[in-house]
C-alpha cells in the first residue's frame, strides 16, 4: 500500500426523516439510545476509531441534519463519501420504496469515479417492535439489494444495538476499500485543512 | 402534492443562500432562534454560488433579460480548436467536474473570515488550496511577484537594488504603526507618493507592491498612505500560516462551500432547509411598516419576527436607482493549458491599469484540476490567453437598497462585492447579527458531537 498515514473515511447516512438516522449513529458511537422522537437537532458528525483488517481508522459519520426533510441537501453534504449508508424503516413500506432515489440522488450529487462499484450498505431500522407492524419483509429488501449489485444488507434496531456493530464494520471495512482505491487514482496533494491545530505556525510575514 | 411546513411561525425568515445570509442562518440558530431558509434555486449559494457547467449555462439563460444584478452577459464557445471537434458536447459531458464561481474570491490566511470559519467549527467542513504564485503583466510578459522573504532572495526579474528596496518597504510595512516617524509626513498623501519618495521604488516593482501586494482595485492615486500601509500589512500578515501562500481558495469553489457550511450549522441547531423555493411576497404591514411575514409558493402564509434578505427577493421600490451601484466586469473563461508555465494548483495574475486599455487593474484567478474546479487539462481562468474553449463575460452590480424605506425588521444582505476576499462580507454579517441580537455571542463552537451528555439537546 502507498500510504500508511491516518486514514479518514467519510460515511453519510441517507433516507426519509424519521427512520432513525441519527438515533442508529448515536447508538454506535455513544451507545445510547433515546426514546424520545426529535427531528434531529444538535447532530453533525460523530467520530469513532475502527479497526479494519489490523488498520487503525477513522470513521466520520454525517448526519443529514434534518436538511432531507424538503430535500435540500446540497452538493457539499455528499462530497468526499468513501459509503454511502441508505437506511429505511421496515415499518413504513414508503421509507423503502424512497431507497431508489435516495441512491439516485447520492450517485447524481456525489458523483463518485466509478458509480458501478461505489460501495453503497442497507439498513432496514427499527425491528425492535413488533411483528405485526411490519410492511417490508426481508425477502422484498434482499431481492432489491440484490438487483443494485449485491448491495449489503443489515436489519437492525438503533433501540435494542441489534446488528449496529455488524453492520458498521461492513461499512468501515467498504469504506477503507473505497479510500484506498480514490488515493490511487488521484495524482493531487492533500489539500490544506484548517483548524486550531494548524494555527502552530507564527507568521513570519517576510 | 406540495409538502408543506408544519410550523408557520419562526423568529427569522432568511430568503436566499448567499454567503452573508447563510453565515447569520447559522449564527442565528446557533443560539437557539427558530429559522426558515428558503431559496428559490435548486442550489445553495444565490449569486455566491458556484456552479458547474451546465449549470452556468442554464443560470445565464435565467438572468438573460431580468432586470438584477446581471448585465450584458454574453457567452461563447471556440469551435476552432483543433483536437476537438465539438466543444460543447464536450464540456457538458464533463460538466459535474467544473465548480465555478459566479463571484471568485480567496480568503487571506489572517482574517474575520478565516478566524470565524476556525472558531465556529465550520473549518472541519471545507478543504483549501494554496493560493502561492502571483504574476503582474507589463508590456507582454509576465513577472512573478516576490511576497514573502524567500521569495525575494530566490527571485530572478529583480535587481538586487530593488530587493535591498522591497525588503526594506516589506519590513517597515509589516509593523509600520512602531515607527510614525517614517509616514508621519506622508500621511496625507497617496501610498504611491510614499512607495516613490520614501522608499524609493518605482516602475514595474512599483506596480507590483500597488496591485499585488497591497491589492489595490482601483485607481492607486486615491489610495492613501494609511489605507496602502493597511492592505500591505494585512496580506503580509496572511503570509507564513498556511505555507508560503496569503491566500487560500476553496476546494470546489468557495463562496458556495462556504455558505454550505454555515447553513449546514443552522441545520444541526434546527434551522429548516428549502430549496426550490419561492415566495409569492412579502407581508408589510403599512401603519407601521413592519415586515409580518410572507406567503410562499404553496400559498402557505408563513410569519417572523425578523427577515434577512437578499437583494433578490426584495420588491424593486426598495432599491435605489442604478446608477448608485458598483459594477464589476467579470469573465469565466476555460482553456486548455496554464497561463504561466508553473502555476500550481491556483494562482493570481494582475494587469495592472493601462496595460490592456483598462482604466482598472484585471485581476486573473487561474484554477487547475487540484482545487477540483475543472477537469484535468482544463483551467478556469477569468480572463483569456491560451486556447479558449469557453468564455462568459458578465457584469456583476452590487445593487444598493434605500435605506429609508426599508422596514426595520428586514435585515439585507448585499450582494457580492468587487473585492478579492470575504472580509467586508463577514464583517457585515457579524455586525447584523449583533444588531438582531445585542449581547448574543456569535457563533461560538458548537459542543463536541462526541460528547455524549451534550449530544441531544
Amino acid at each position: 500500500m502507498a500510504s500508511r498515514k491516518k486514514v479518514l473515511l467519510k460515511v453519510i447516512i441517507l433516507g426519509d426523516s424519521g427512520v432513525g438516522k441519527t438515533s442508529l449513529m448515536n447508538q454506535y458511537v455513544n451507545k445510547k439510545f433515546s426514546n424520545q422522537y426529535k427531528a434531529t437537532i444538535g447532530a453533525d458528525f460523530l467520530t469513532k476509531e475502527v479497526m479494519v483488517d489490523d488498520r487503525l481508522v477513522t470513521m466520520q459519520i454525517w448526519d443529514t441534519a434534518g436538511q432531507e426533510r424538503f430535500q435540500s441537501l446540497g452538493v457539499a453534504f455528499y462530497r468526499g463519501a468513501d459509503c454511502c449508508v441508505l437506511m429505511y424503516d421496515v415499518n413504513n413500506a414508503k421509507s423503502f420504496e424512497t431507497l431508489d432515489s435516495w441512491r439516485d440522488e447520492f450517485l447524481i450529487q456525489a458523483s463518485p469515479r466509478d458509480s458501478e462499484n461505489f460501495p453503497f450498505v442497507v439498513l432496514g431500522n427499527k425491528i425492535d417492535l413488533e411483528e405485526s407492524k411490519r410492511m417490508v419483509s426481508q425477502k422484498r429488501a434482499m431481492t432489491w439489494c440484490q438487483s443494485k449489485g449485491n448491495t449489503p444488507y443489515f436489519e437492525t434496531s438503533a433501540k435494542e444495538a441489534i446488528n449496529v456493530e455488524q453492520a458498521f464494520q461492513t461499512i468501515a471495512k467498504n469504506a477503507l476499500q473505497q479510500e484506498t482505491e480514490d488515493i490511487l487514482y488521484s495524482d493531487f496533494p492533500d489539500p490544506i485543512k484548517i483548524d486550531s491545530d494548524a494555527n502552530k505556525y507564527e507568521a513570519c510575514g517576510c | 402534492m406540495p409538502q408543506l411546513l408544519e410550523v408557520t411561525e419562526y423568529d427569522v425568515i432568511i430568503l436566499g443562500t448567499g454567503f452573508i445570509e447563510s453565515i447569520l442562518a447559522g449564527a442565528l440558530a446557533r443560539i437557539g432562534k427558530s429559522v426558515l431558509h428558503l431559496d428559490a434555486n435548486n442550489f445553495y449559494g444565490g449569486n455566491w454560488s458556484s456552479l458547474n457547467f451546465k449549470e452556468l449555462l442554464e443560470w445565464t439563460r435565467s438572468i438573460q433579460g431580468v432586470d438584477g444584478a446581471y448585465s450584458t452577459i454574453e457567452y461563447e464557445f471556440y469551435p476552432i480548436h483543433e483536437q476537438v471537434e465539438d466543444i460543447p458536447a464536450m464540456l457538458l459531458k464533463e460538466s459535474k467536474r467544473y465548480n465555478l464561481d459566479l463571484a471568485p474570491k480567496m480568503v487571506p490566511c489572517r482574517g474575520e473570515l478565516i478566524e470565524l470559519l476556525i472558531s465556529s467549527g465550520v473549518g472541519r467542513y471545507l478543504e483549501f488550496k494554496a493560493m502561492d504564485k502571483t504574476y503582474i503583466y507589463s508590456a507582454d510578459t509576465f513577472d512573478k511577484v516576490p511576497c514573502s522573504k524567500e521569495d525575494v532572495f530566490t527571485n530572478q526579474s529583480i535587481s538586487l537594488i530593488e530587493k535591498r528596496k522591497l525588503m526594506r518597504f516589506l519590513t517597515f510595512a509589516l509593523d509600520y504603526t512602531n515607527s510614525p516617524d517614517t509616514y508621519k509626513d506622508y500621511e496625507e498623501k497617496s501610498f504611491t507618493t510614499l512607495l516613490i519618495e520614501k522608499f524609493k521604488i518605482d516602475g514595474k516593482l512599483l506596480l507590483a507592491v500597488l496591485y499585488t501586494i497591497a491589492l489595490i482595485r482601483t485607481d492607486a492615486n486615491d489610495v492613501n498612505t494609511i489605507q496602502g500601509l493597511e492592505k500591505t500589512q494585512s496580506y503580509l500578515k496572511s503570509l507564513g500560516r498556511y505555507g508560503n501562500a496569503a491566500f487560500l481558495v476553496g476546494l470546489y469553489g468557495c463562496g458556495n462551500e462556504i455558505a454550505q457550511g454555515f447553513c449546514r450549522v443552522c441545520a444541526v441547531y434546527g434551522g429548516i432547509y428549502m430549496l426550490d423555493h419561492s415566495v409569492k411576497h412579502l407581508l408589510i404591514d403599512e401603519n407601521s411598516n413592519k415586515f409580518t411575514g410572507l406567503v410562499d409558493v404553496n400559498d402557505q402564509q408563513i410569519s417572523s419576527t425578523f427577515l434577512v434578505s437578499s437583494i433578490d427577493y426584495l420588491p424593486p421600490r426598495f432599491l435605489k436607482e442604478d446608477e448608485h451601484w458598483e459594477t464589476t466586469s467579470r469573465a469565466i473563461v476555460i482553456i486548455d493549458k496554464f497561463i504561466h508555465e508553473e502555476s500550481g494548483d491556483a494562482s493570481l495574475t494582475v494587469y495592472p491599469p493601462e496595460t490592456v486599455k483598462n482604466k482598472y487593474p484585471v485581476t486573473v484567478l487561474q484554477f487547475s484540476a487540484g482545487t477540483q474546479t475543472c477537469p484535468e487539462d482544463r483551467y478556469t481562468v477569468s480572463d483569456t490567453k491560451p486556447n479558449p474553449l469557453f468564455a462568459l463575460f458578465y457584469r456583476h452590480k452590487k445593487r444598493v437598497v434605500s435605506s429609508s424605506e426599508i422596514p426595520e425588521n428586514i435585515i439585507i444582505a448585499s450582494d457580492p462585492d468587487s473585492s478579492l476576499d470575504f472580509e467586508e462580507a463577514t464583517i457585515q454579517a457579524r455586525q447584523y447579527f449583533e444588531k438582531m441580537c445585542p449581547g448574543e455571542e456569535f457563533l461560538p463552537a458548537g459542543p463536541d458531537p462526541d460528547d455524549e451528555d451534550e449530544f441531544i439537546v
